[in-house]
């Protein structure tokens, strides 16, 4: 008996991952100018983040929704909704491009599940203790959005600036281009090095990643070991060709036994498409105890986001004391606060041991950030988490009035404040080296930091011989949010005389209070 | 003969002509020096000041690219008067293509992000909606190289549009500034170019008064209708903000520059660029001198 539709299901799926990726690409590869509800939808169906994310309702629905999906049908989200999941896909195709029987090139491999779920624990355990980055370095979604942000976005946005500048030789101006991508050397090496490593993979074994090294993989195996649906072979009907082992590159198909280890399969349907019998068929599973359920008990649960702040911030309380007095601790050493800051958080991630407990480094708020100035690092928050990114100052200040980047972060590291509260989120505070200011150094006029400030945290004062005009810079701390706008602008140089210092628990900033003005004189002369 | 001499007898002539000869001969002969217009609405202000002028065609032949240049630096709605009023942008787009203008061209060098403050300043919408081209400066790709005849400043990037422009038309806003005291026209200059730190770290005031006389405008429209008191150029609300409803129109920069400071309420002599400027023959800071016209609507 043929089953036409269960054999179009692999194209069903291939649609909506293509349509997925297309989505999570055009994401990550944002300068600033996307709606930020696309970053946010294409991230809130993502595992890792939205266990980070609990309870927000919107990652509860959505770790709902995944379990839910794996519970009836296994882990179609691996091949659908995981960008980096149809990356693999993709890279398989292209190494198998030309060569006629690529696409048989697999066969059945125990699968690692062991290791697998030992691994993930680690991730779990590291990520609670905090020496390193495991997790960050493991997650998909994160994985996939850095080699889209530090890969892919230079060229994208290279290519849309390059056309925006032809198009206004011809005083065409239908968009703007974009500022250059920040370029971090350190992650780029890594996200290549990474990469190279996941095309072997891929080459290799098929999706062993997913099998072996994925942290989402590890929590969707565990939760397709009873599912309403799975994949089977109806030993009766089988012929015996093995094409299905030779298709699945999860190596999940044993076709001497008749057998699919179903949580390491990762739902692409290839199988089903390839059986020229229709033996491979969509079972009830619930009925069934799956073969490889025997193996691999006592993985970790899900991680509980919450017990696990909870406990990195203990494993890292000797730290806050070194954060906690920021750069002056660290400053000493090299001589000058300015030489190694403490890394300043986004409005909205509350605090450093918040943000590094939460943030997998994906790299979606620095594509959203308009300003650029959200950048990526690699070790800015040793030890305490890789890659993450943290506000630099150097090609512009934080916008006073935006709040993208906790519009996009689907892990809560940053929260979406609201607009009043952003405004008074003070992630650092504006210090001023009187000494080295253009003022002082040359006595000339300068306050291009007090022109951008936007919260009247800076007011200028008068300054040298009575008479000679010269007014310099006052920062009130109080005001005062950290947003850079006195930073970026200011000119002096090697260092600036005006920069923040990180706030490693943010504060509350006080509202600039004035007096209200004078009516206009009702005259209506001129005064000249 | 003076230039008090000579422009009291162009008036003069301009005066004879108005008895027999057509409107716009008489404005060209007696073209003002600065024009000063109170009690309306920005577009309104315009349309009567520069028909003091003898209208737009005074400034903008059949054919010729117009380069409008507001100020667009802050991503801030209009009402809170930091950047130049939309109304006011769009009605000189829109007089300068019934003049004939073959393209009116907007951009300015944001302080904040270029293409946000470009739509939250309604001025992006406004000068689309009357027929401008509204072009990005938010990258140093459209910058070039020029040599500027300036004792501070002897070079800078320019857009290439100023640099391409048969008219210029710069339309600043009027607004208190913590740092330069003041900013109208000349200061809103430094939106053409793009490195300005280079200017804060080399006497800020000479340098603006350096690069004003680098490309002059043929015609500054000050935006006085609310203005800016205190935490300028960006402050922080409303309340820094008070109603003038004014405007005024000039051809010489520092003349605008020089009444716009009193309007404010400060002396221009306070203001060091302007003075530098005067001194440097960019304009004229002796208004009593000029040939100033008062409207109130």
């Amino acid at each position: 008996m043929r089953r036409p539709r269960l054999r179009q299901l692999r194209r069903v799926r291939a649609a909506v991952a293509l349509l997925l990726l297309a989505f999570a690409t055009l994401a990550f590869l944002d300068f600033g100018r996307l709606p930020g509800w696309v970053g946010a939808a294409v991230a809130r169906l993502q595992l890792v983040p939205s266990l980070l994310a609990l309870p927000a309702l919107g990652a509860a629905l959505a770790v709902a929704a995944v379990a839910a999906l794996t519970l009836l049908t296994g882990r179609v989200y691996c091949s659908t909704v995981c960008p980096l999941g149809t990356l693999q896909d993709l890279v398989a195709r292209l190494a198998g491009r030309g060569k006629k029987r690529a696409r048989y090139r697999y066969r059945y491999r125990q699968p690692p599940v062991t290791l697998h779920l030992a691994l993930a624990a680690a991730a779990g355990a590291l990520a609670v203790a905090g020496p390193l980055g495991m997790l960050e370095l493991l997650e998909p979604f994160s994985s996939f959005g850095r080699i889209a942000s530090s890969l892919l976005r230079p060229f994208s946005t290279g290519l849309w600036n390059a056309l925006a500048r032809a198009l206004s030789r011809a005083h065409l101006y239908a968009f703007a281009p974009a500022a250059a991508p920040p370029v971090a050397p350190g992650l780029l090496v890594v996200t290549a090095l990474w990469l190279v490593g996941l095309v072997a993979l891929v080459v290799l074994r098929g999706r062993l990643f997913c099998n072996l090294l994925c942290p989402a993989g590890a929590v969707l195996n565990l939760l397709s070991r009873r599912t309403a649906l799975r994949i089977g072979i109806d030993e009766a009907a089988c012929d015996g060709c093995g094409l299905c082992e030779k298709v699945c590159k999860a190596g999940c198909i044993d076709a001497a036994r008749h057998a699919v280890e179903f949580p390491a399969c990762v739902g692409c349907f290839d199988c089903l498409a390839v059986c020229p019998v229709d033996a491979v068929r969509v079972e009830r599973g619930l009925s069934r105890r799956a073969p490889a359920a025997a193996s691999g008990e006592g993985g970790p649960a899900s991680p509980d986001p919450g017990r696990r702040a909870l406990l990195r911030a203990a494993a890292l309380a000797p730290g806050v004391f070194l954060v906690g007095a920021g750069a002056p601790a660290m400053g000493p050493v090299f001589g000058d606060p300015r030489l190694l800051p403490a890394p300043i958080t986004p409005p909205g991630s509350l605090h450093r041991f918040h943000f590094t407990s939460h943030c997998t480094a994906c790299q979606l708020c620095v594509g959203a950030c308009p300003t650029q100035v959200l950048r990526p690092s690699l070790f800015a928050y040793a030890p305490d988490g890789l890659l993450l990114p943290r506000l630099v100052y150097e090609e512009g200040a934080c916008a006073y009035d935006c709040t993208r980047c906790g519009q996009v972060c689907p892990t809560g590291a940053i929260q979406a404040l609201p607009l009043p509260a952003r405004h008074l989120a003070q992630v650092g505070r504006a210090r001023f080296v009187k000494d080295d200011c253009v003022v002082v150094k040359k006595g000339k006029a300068c306050g291009a930091c007090v022109e951008h400030c936007p919260t009247k945290a800076i007011t200028m004062v008068p300054y040298g011989p009575e008479g000679g005009g010269l007014r310099i810079p006052e920062v009130s701390e109080e005001l005062c949010i950290g947003c850079g706008s006195c930073e970026h602008p200011c000119p002096t140089r090697p260092l600036r005389a005006i920069y923040v210092e990180a706030r490693a628990l943010h504060g509350t900033a006080k509202l600039a209070q004035q007096a209200p003005l004078a009516p206009p004189p009702a005259s209506a002369d001129f005064p000249f | 003969m003076d230039r008090r001499e000579f422009l009291g007898s162009a008036a003069a002539a301009g005066a004879c002509l108005a008895l027999g000869g057509p409107g716009k001969v008489l404005a060209k002969a007696g073209a003002p020096d600065l024009v000063a217009v109170k009690g309306g609405e920005p577009a309104a202000l315009f349309d009567r000041g520069v028909r003091e002028f003898g209208g737009m065609a005074a400034f903008v032949k059949k054919g010729q690219r117009v380069l409008v240049k507001p100020n667009i630096g802050w991503n801030v709605p209009p009402e809170r008067a930091a950047n130049t009023n939309p109304a006011l942008v769009a009605r000189i787009v829109e007089q300068c293509l019934a003049a004939g203008a073959r393209e009116v061209l907007v951009f300015d060098n944001s302080c904040d992000d270029g293409p946000t403050s470009y739509r939250t300043s309604g001025i992006e919408a406004a000068a689309r909606a009357a027929g401008a081209k509204v072009a990005p400066a938010n990258t140093e790709a459209y910058f070039h190289p020029v040599k500027v005849p300036g004792r501070s400043l002897t070079a800078a990037k320019v857009h290439e549009l100023l640099l391409e422009a048969d008219v210029f038309i710069n339309v600043p806003v009027l607004k208190h500034h913590s740092s330069t005291q003041l900013t109208v026209g000349m200061k809103n200059l430094m939106g053409t170019v793009w490195d300005r730190r280079f200017w804060h770290a080399n006497d800020l005031h000479q340098c603006i008064a350096d690069f004003a006389a680098f490309r002059k405008p043929d015609l500054v429209v000050v935006d006085a209708f609310r203005v800016m008191k205190r935490y300028g150029p960006r402050s922080g609300g409303v309340g820094d903000l008070v109603e003038l409803k004014a405007q005024l129109l000039a051809t010489d920069p520092v003349a605008a520059d020089a009444a716009a400071a009193r309007l404010f309420g400060t002396d221009p002599g306070e203001v060091p660029y302007i003075g530098l400027a005067a001194k440097a023959g960019v304009g004229r800071t002796d208004l009593e001198a000029l040939d100033v016209r008062r409207i109130a609507l």
